[in-house]
């Protein structure tokens, strides 16, 4: 398929991929420092169901993840660049 | 966009997932992509080859992630996630059953005849096997099932989308009806792939995050197991196989052979093998090869899927304990109680580890699942209409770009009537089954027919035509005859509750003696809820016309309202019914009673009699308020007709579909079988590249091993067979 297409469908995936990686990971780096309502009520809780949510909060999830969707979505960008085809 | 989301949201009374901006502009450039996919597509489809088979350049990967991708909706991540928390580790058997076996078995055996006979479409294969007859035949009823599938996936996105984000229906279903129009209108079949292949790996990237820090907070997987166990919860839920010796010995009531037999061949076969909407991915590959290859990719992310939704839906027993203040009913009883039900699982564990921006990625997967369940369904049904239906039937001979237009109105007049299905829809209990009770219907008699053409020479054209007629008769004498009360279905349901305003002043206002007599069997709490219901409301619903009542969304909260106060009614009054004859010459003093009636409540009963006696009285003196006792339910499965079909009477749907398609199956074959023992066959040279063994297979030439489907058929096989054991 790809070779019959001007844009190849990994380069569209990239291109999302990386769009979403930036803005998930910088979420996340902006809610480590400022973090929600819920969040500092959850990790101020002594209930059992909140202590272990809040191990789950202190992993940051956001922050690596959307690192890893930037990593992912550059490498299908640069791969599968249109414009490195052409030249 | 994003704005309009966010007051949308912020109306809702309770939601489970509260999404911050970041969550709506992650949804919203979703939308921006798909839709710039679309129209960047357009210019690659002018002919009709393009539109409605992508040109058939696929490569295996595109063709094989697609393929997969068209399955793997939000109602499956959802619905098997529910199953799993449900039921335990069987749920797994959607996968390892259900599927890989079948798709192993398209790759190698079924691929090669599709392909090489360059077919457009599976009833098309009919046509070329069979006759014209079988292909129509098929083409109608593959269109309409096409149809009744996008509307309930329409209906269920809109509902999920209401229920946990508190997004109005209306938004729900006009926005992604009219971005799936606009995509597959433009682009055809390879704007559907492509969008497939972008909600892979939506779904993988958010929704992996799930297990993975589930897994993490219960501190690995023997550990989640070892926390499973510990729960007491009555059956073996971390085994695949050691509970299915009989249907009564675990949940789901499950049988191995109606497993293995109904769902493992009839079902997921004619689901994998015919369902031309799974078939259209791979045939549109550029070569046999390809096609293969694709089909066994898809086969193996396939026996993935359960990472992403049966580990969650265990996660849901070891994580959401009692003990954390959690507790899982039944989707009915939910509607009634209000509780959580089992299909709330997964939205659930996604607020739960899901933070800002990565919870606007799992709700962009959910609906980036549904849209593109969606628009597989469309562009199926756009390309079965046109070949064969609208061609064969309509408009033999017309120039190609008339096909393509036609193809494209399809694709907008097809999301069109989804839309009218998806509120047809609202009125079935569960919407996976559901599912599953279309595939019965009109998959399994088509299996029958084109594995028995692929493989058996002497089948004839009137064998396939007759095969197919006699196998969808079958199925659907099935799908009655279980629903079908001969004496009427005695205790009262939810239904039979029917003019709740009447009902209101009978129990709360009246004087009569029959009414204070029944007030006086329910429990405070059911007549504080009956008082406290907005009645009104329900009067000025009722008053609307006929078409808005049809088209207007629900307020699911108001419905919950309601189904509470009459389960709590149904409860009482059935306590009420079972226990002692209603009547007494005071209490129906003003009752025009018929005389047998009347003889018969003189007379008294017992049992059952007892019970369908008072629903008679009942009846007879409230006509507009107590429904008479329904001989045919929809929702309701009776026992004595379930053991019959499926071994056991505490068969549900999901139990009474699979034995229901084993003997859909038999059926067909056995028809086939005997009409073509005294009808004539074609001839050979008529169906050499339609027919196992006649001719072989064309040689692609050399290619490396790593490129040989056989031994990657090979590899996924033993894995299968390797998890299943260690799962036993």
């Amino acid at each position: 398929m790809e070779e019959h297409q001007q844009i190849p469908l990994w380069f569209f995936i990239g291109v999302l991929l990386l769009i979403y990686g930036v803005m998930i990971a910088a979420a996340g780096v902006y809610y480590w420092h400022f973090p929600t309502q819920e969040i500092q009520k959850i990790m101020a809780s002594t209930k059992a169901a909140d202590i272990a949510q809040s191990k789950i909060i202190k992993l940051h999830a956001g922050v690596w993840w959307g690192a890893l969707l930037t990593a992912i979505g550059a490498i299908y960008c640069l791969r599968f660049n249109p414009m490195k085809k052409k030249r | 966009m994003s704005h309009w989301l966010l007051l949308a949201a912020s109306e809702a009374e309770k939601t489970i997932l509260q999404l911050a901006p970041v969550d709506f502009v992650v949804i919203g450039i979703y939308f921006v992509v798909v839709l710039w996919i679309g129209f960047y597509l357009k210019k690659s489809t002018e002919t009709s080859e393009d539109f409605f088979m992508a040109g058939r350049k696929m490569s295996a990967w595109i063709a094989g992630l697609s393929f997969i991708s068209a399955n793997l909706s939000s109602l499956e991540t959802m619905g098997w996630s529910a199953m799993a928390t449900q039921y335990g580790m069987i749920a797994a058997h959607a996968y390892f059953i259900g599927a890989i076996p079948a798709i192993l078995f398209l790759a190698v055996v079924m691929m090669p005849f599709y392909y090489i006979c360059k077919t457009h479409s599976v009833p098309g294969y009919l046509k070329l096997r069979y006759n014209e007859g079988s292909r129509v035949l098929a083409g109608v009823s593959f269109t309409f099932m096409t149809v009744l599938v996008c509307g309930a996936n329409m209906f269920a996105m809109a509902k999920i989308l209401n229920i946990i984000l508190g997004w109005p229906m209306e938004m729900s279903i006009w926005v992604s009806s009219i971005t799936v129009a606009i995509y597959v209108a433009l682009g055809g079949l390879l704007s559907a792939v492509f969008n497939e292949v972008v909600q892979f790996f939506l779904i993988w990237l958010g929704t992996l995050l799930v297990p993975i820090l589930g897994l993490i907070e219960c501190g690995g997987w023997n550990k989640m197991i070892d926390r499973i166990n510990s729960l007491n919860l009555g059956a073996n839920f971390t085994s695949l196989w050691s509970n299915l010796g009989s249907a009564n010995d675990n949940g789901m009531h499950v049988h191995w052979a109606g497993l293995v037999f109904g769902w493992g061949i009839a079902i997921s076969f004619g689901y994998w093998c015919t369902d031309f909407l799974q078939v259209q991915r791979v045939m549109a590959a550029k070569s046999l090869r390809s096609a293969s290859n694709g089909t066994i990719i898809g086969a193996a992310f396939k026996m993935l899927v359960p990472l992403i939704v049966t580990v969650p839906g265990l996660l849901g027993l070891a994580v959401l304990t009692k003990t954390m203040g959690w507790h899982f009913v039944g989707e009915e009883e939910a509607a009634i109680t209000g509780q959580y039900s089992y299909n709330d699982v997964l939205p659930l564990l996604m607020a739960r580890y899901l933070g800002p921006g990565l919870l606007g990625l799992g709700v962009t997967a959910m609906v980036a699942g549904f849209m593109s369940g969606m628009a597989g369904n469309i562009s199926a049904f756009a390309t079965v209409w046109t070949y064969d239906v609208y061609r064969p039937l309509l408009v033999r001979n017309a120039k190609d770009s008339h096909y393509v237009a036609m193809g494209r109105w399809c694709s907008i007049i097809g999301v069109v009537i989804a839309i009218g299905t998806a509120y047809v829809v609202m009125h079935f209990s569960n919407i996976l089954t559901f599912f599953h009770t279309l595939v019965v219907l009109f998959v399994v008699p088509l299996f029958g027919v084109v594995i028995l053409g692929m493989l058996w020479k002497q089948a004839t054209p009137r064998g396939g035509f007759w095969g197919l007629t006699v196998g969808t008769i079958i199925s659907f004498a099935i799908f009655f005859f279980v629903r079908w009360f001969p004496g009427g279905h005695e205790t009262l349901m939810l239904d039979d509750f029917h003019d709740m305003p009447a009902i209101q002043k009978t129990l709360v206002q009246s004087d009569a003696p029959l009414a204070k007599y029944l007030a006086s069997h329910l429990s405070p709490e059911t007549k504080d809820k009956l008082k406290a219901l907005d009645c009104e409301r329900i009067r000025q619903e009722e008053s609307e016309p006929w078409a808005k009542r049809f088209f207007r969304s629900p307020d699911w909260g108001f419905v919950k309202k309601i189904a509470g106060v009459k389960g709590g009614l149904a409860n009482n009054l059935n306590a009420l019914i079972e226990k002692e004859s209603i009547y007494s010459s005071e209490r129906f003093a003003d009752v025009d009673l018929s005389e047998d009636l009347l003889k018969e409540a003189q007379e008294g009963a017992t049992g059952k009699n007892l019970i369908r006696l008072n629903r008679r009285l009942l009846h007879a003196a409230y006509p507009a308020e107590f429904g008479a006792m329904q001989k045919w339910i929809m929702s309701k499965i009776n026992p004595t007709y379930a053991e019959i079909i499926a071994t056991s009477p505490k068969a549900d749907q999901m139990g009474v579909n699979q034995f229901a398609a084993f003997w859909t199956l038999l059926a067909t074959l056995g028809t086939v079988i005997m009409v073509s023992l005294f009808s004539r066959p074609k001839p050979d040279e008529e169906l050499g590249d339609l027919v196992y063994g006649l001719k072989p297979l064309p040689d692609e030439g050399p290619c490396p091993w790593y490129e040989r489907p056989g031994l990657w058929a090979l590899a996924v096989l033993a894995v299968l067979i390797a998890v299943n054991i260690y799962f036993w």
